[in-house]
């Protein structure tokens, strides 16, 4: 059942599906950044929530690259994977489970890392920033009135 | 998530000039100015100075005027003449009713309380090392809507 042919089968779906999740999110990522964060009137506010602070952070060019490289590892671990059925190398195969584990291993790092940092910020200093910048000056002469 | 980012109000327009000197010494790329150009603060030699020397500084200025723009051309020759000499590096724009900024690098920022124009707005909040990039670029998305819609001043 667990011959070489299996799992470098296996290697090559867990790789198809692992590049397609995670390039996709590196692509469409900031995208969805810009359209829920950015654009918005009421946008340094929507810091103060946990789930667009990560968004905001997962958005960052070095959590894209990050994402990036670990979809581009995926991509060569199918390659090996289609690599042996030509070549039988068992090396080859033991390489590549190798790689999808370091694979496993990083993307856990980094989710971990992207949830843990995203968790603190500054509350004063974001409350004063929301104070000084969310509003127009017609709109606060009519208050003040 | 904003570990070095730091705060400072100011409502002392001795403290707050200070600040936005300090603030235009630090810039090495860029900055972005929004506001009512004020001609008792903006003819003071220091501040004057300050501008200048920024302006051989820095790689791009956008200044973007609060109110009536024709009016700051004689108050404020110096500037428009500066931004002659600078062709292309000093883009200046005028617009109406939004929040008179100082965006330093997209690092610093200068955010000021609305207050009446040809006043010197009193209450000012100078944010320094915004190094995770979101708040920045909240503030700078904002900044840029205000100059895509603005009318270029020659």
């Amino acid at each position: 059942m667990n011959s070489p042919e299996t799992i470098a089968s296996v290697l090559i779906s867990f790789s198809t599906i692992g590049f397609v999740v995670l390039f996709g999110t590196a692509t469409f990522l900031p995208m969805v950044y810009e359209l829920t964060i950015l654009r918005k009137e009421e946008s340094v506010q929507l810091l103060r929530r946990y789930p667009y602070r990560l968004i905001s952070r997962l958005g960052e060019n070095l959590s894209i690259i990050a994402l990036m490289g670990i979809s581009l590892l995926f991509v060569i671990v199918g390659l090996l994977g289609l690599i042996y059925f030509i070549t039988n190398s068992e090396n080859l195969l033991l390489f590549a489970i190798y790689l999808s584990v370091f694979i496993v291993v990083s993307l856990l790092i980094y989710i971990i890392i992207i949830i843990v940092i995203a968790l603190p910020y500054k509350e004063h200093e974001v409350n004063q920033i929301i104070d000084y910048s969310s509003i127009g000056r017609k709109n606060h002469l009519k208050t003040k009135k | 998530m904003f570990e070095s980012m730091k705060t400072e109000e100011t409502v002392e327009p001795t403290d707050t000039k200070t600040k936005i000197l300090r603030l235009l010494n630090k810039a090495n790329d860029y900055i972005w100015m929004s506001t009512g150009l004020n001609k008792d603060f903006y003819n003071d030699i220091e501040v004057k100075n300050a501008m200048l020397a920024s302006f051989d500084k820095v790689k791009q200025i956008r200044i973007l005027i609060d109110g009536d723009a024709q009016s700051k051309k004689k108050e404020l020759s110096w500037l428009f003449e500066s931004a002659k000499v600078h062709k292309g590096k000093i883009q200046i724009k005028q617009t109406e009713d939004i929040l008179h900024w100082i965006i330093s690098d997209g690092k610093h920022f200068r955010l000021e309380k609305p207050h009446e124009l040809g006043t010197i707005g009193m209450n000012n909040l100078f944010v320094c090392d915004v190094e995770p990039p979101a708040i920045s670029e909240i503030l700078m998305a904002k900044f840029n809507s205000w100059w895509i819609v603005a009318k270029t001043v020659d």
